[in-house]
């Protein structure tokens, strides 16, 4: 059985590539474009990993983290944003990483196998 | 001097006049002024002094540099030189910018640029600081380079010769000093000559002075206006790099992909995407450089009536297409300002209240005095905004909207702060949103 990974990103193109490549990996994606939508898979699926974009309209990323932590204490969260400032951000602190997007997407499958291992 | 000679009067007006108007064509540019005195003093139509140059005064440190020299070094340069600015060109051609580089890179300008004296450790009888004191003209006959009392950076240019020293003044102020000399051809420095001298120091100093002047605010300008630049930098640069960074990571993700597959329709797919990305990315250049590269406020009249009545105008389609109603409540009222400016605010927030409009809204645009300000009002019927939201409506790149980039309000605001004014929101989910725009009825240009 595959390990099952969220990505909570609200940009849909960003959403497909990271989707594609991490199912390239051998890692089983769910999507969800808002943070509202996120939760509820949350509550529904049982999950190895979340991947959460931080700006987002509607719920913002940080929030989303909060209410994660509350439903799913050791459920990994990573950071995936292009601000790097909210690092300074303790709320942020609660993730289990902060990657800042690249092209070069190892740093982030990297860090998934170090949380979670082989797909 | 005149009183017999009415060729000798007739001559005067014809120096002076020709000089005056190229002062006048070349006002503001520091540059232009020394060549023309220069040029009017050395060339043989006018003065016929054989070499002239010019040294301006810093108040500040008490210095004088050397700014430029016209005329031969030395006599083998004498011949050529002479020949060609001389009585050679005509008169119309004699100031004009062809003969600049040739003149700029003659061994006598180059001498004289490299001259700098200051006046505070000149001994009490060196002639520059009698010439300063004293307030006038000096003439000194028959020079002898070697004892003369001048600085030895000023010997240097020195031929056998009479020169004459004269100050530049603007209102008893040193602006500079002009020497000139008739070495090589020795005519006789005449009293008229030297009338024509000083009234021609005169003319040039007002010129010069004014032009200084110019300059000064320029570069204060041109320092405010970095700064204002460098701040508003700062303030957008986060938002910046992540709304370039995203299609950024986009683009290059989507790339590897292709490179990486020989699926034709994945490849074509991924084009098309990141096409798309390119454009967004385009967008966001256009007005991030919009936003920062704002220029400097033209103060000017506006009619802020006219300039909304335009505003509606050009969103007609929009404001039809959604049935809503304008209800105009403004007196035709003249504003100082920046027309170009002013409008982009009135359009951004024009805008956003039609597009946050419900079907068959309204949008109320008041218009009224308070105090100093003139307060603009626009309320729309639209869907609001939430309190939450409210504080972050003015950040760059903050939009609900998926077309938008969410600068509408932040440029709006920048403007009508830039205007000395303020732009306020108050607003109610479901009910609407209110803009209030504070216009000084007297703004002043700094």
């Amino acid at each position: 059985m595959n390990k099952k990974i969220l990505i909570i990103e609200d940009d849909t193109n960003a959403m497909m590539l990271y989707k594609e490549e991490l199912e390239k990996e051998g890692y089983q994606i769910l999507t969800a474009s808002s943070g509202i939508e996120g939760l509820s898979i949350i509550e529904e699926e049982k999950l190895d990993l979340v991947i959460l974009d931080l700006r987002m309209p509607e719920m913002d990323g940080l929030e989303v983290l909060g209410k994660v932590l509350v439903k799913r204490k050791n459920l990994p969260v990573v950071i995936f944003t292009s601000y790097p400032e909210y690092k300074n951000n303790f709320l942020s602190w609660a993730a289990d990483a902060y990657i800042i997007k690249s092209v070069d997407l190892s740093e982030l499958k990297n860090k998934i196998k170090e949380l979670i291992g082989n797909p | 001097m005149f009183d017999n000679n009415f060729n000798d009067f007739k001559r005067a007006i014809f120096i002076i006049h020709n000089i005056d108007k190229e002062l006048l064509r070349s006002c503001l540019d520091i540059e232009d002024i020394l060549h023309v005195t220069l040029t009017g003093i050395t060339a043989g139509y006018f003065l016929g002094f054989s070499r002239a140059f010019m040294l301006l005064y810093e108040e500040d440190n008490k210095v004088l540099t050397g700014k430029k020299g016209i005329g031969p070094f030395d006599i083998e340069e004498a011949n050529l030189i002479w020949q060609k600015i001389g009585d050679g060109i005509p008169i119309e051609k004699l100031f004009e910018n062809g003969k600049r580089a040739e003149l700029k890179n003659s061994r006598f300008n180059l001498s004289v640029e490299k001259i700098k004296i200051n006046v505070e450790e000149l001994p009490e009888e060196d002639y520059i600081k009698k010439v300063i004191k004293e307030k006038r003209i000096q003439v000194l006959y028959n020079v002898d380079k070697n004892n003369v009392k001048l600085p030895e950076q000023i010997k240097f240019l020195l031929q056998p010769s009479d020169i004459v020293i004269s100050p530049i003044l603007a209102e008893s102020s040193l602006i500079g000093i002009i020497f000139a000399d008739n070495a090589f051809h020795r005519k006789p420095i005449t009293e008229e000559t030297l009338l024509f001298l000083s009234l021609i120091s005169i003319h040039t100093a007002l010129s010069l002075e004014i032009a200084i002047k110019y300059n000064e605010i320029k570069k204060i300008q041109k320092e405010l206006l970095e700064k204002e630049k460098f701040v508003a930098i700062g303030k957008v640069a986060s938002f910046v790099t992540h709304e370039i960074r995203n299609p950024l990571v986009k683009i290059g993700g989507f790339s590897r992909q292709i490179l990486e597959t020989d699926d034709q329709d994945k490849i074509k797919r991924n084009i098309k995407i990141i096409y798309n990305e390119i454009l967004q990315l385009e967008k966001v250049f256009d007005r991030i450089i919009n936003l920062i590269s704002f220029s400097e406020i033209s103060i000017e009249e506006v009619n802020i009536y006219d300039l909304i009545k335009e505003v509606i105008e050009f969103l007609n389609d929009e404001i039809k297409e959604k049935n809503i109603e304008i209800v105009f409540d403004l007196q035709p009222i003249w504003l100082k300002g920046d027309s170009i400016q002013l409008k982009e605010v009135f359009f951004n927030i024009i805008k956003n209240a039609v597009e946050n409009n419900k079907e068959n809204g309204k949008i109320i645009i008041k218009g009224e005095i308070t105090g100093k300000y003139f307060k603009i009002t626009i309320e729309d019927t639209g869907i609001g905004i939430s309190e939450e939201d409210l504080k972050d409506v003015v950040k760059p790149f903050f939009s609900k909207k998926k077309s938008g980039l969410g600068l509408g309000l932040t440029v709006a605001k920048e403007i009508v702060e830039r205007h000395k004014g303020e732009l306020m929101i108050e607003s109610k989910i479901n009910e609407g949103t209110k803009v209030k725009i504070f216009l000084p009825m007297e703004v002043k240009n700094e």
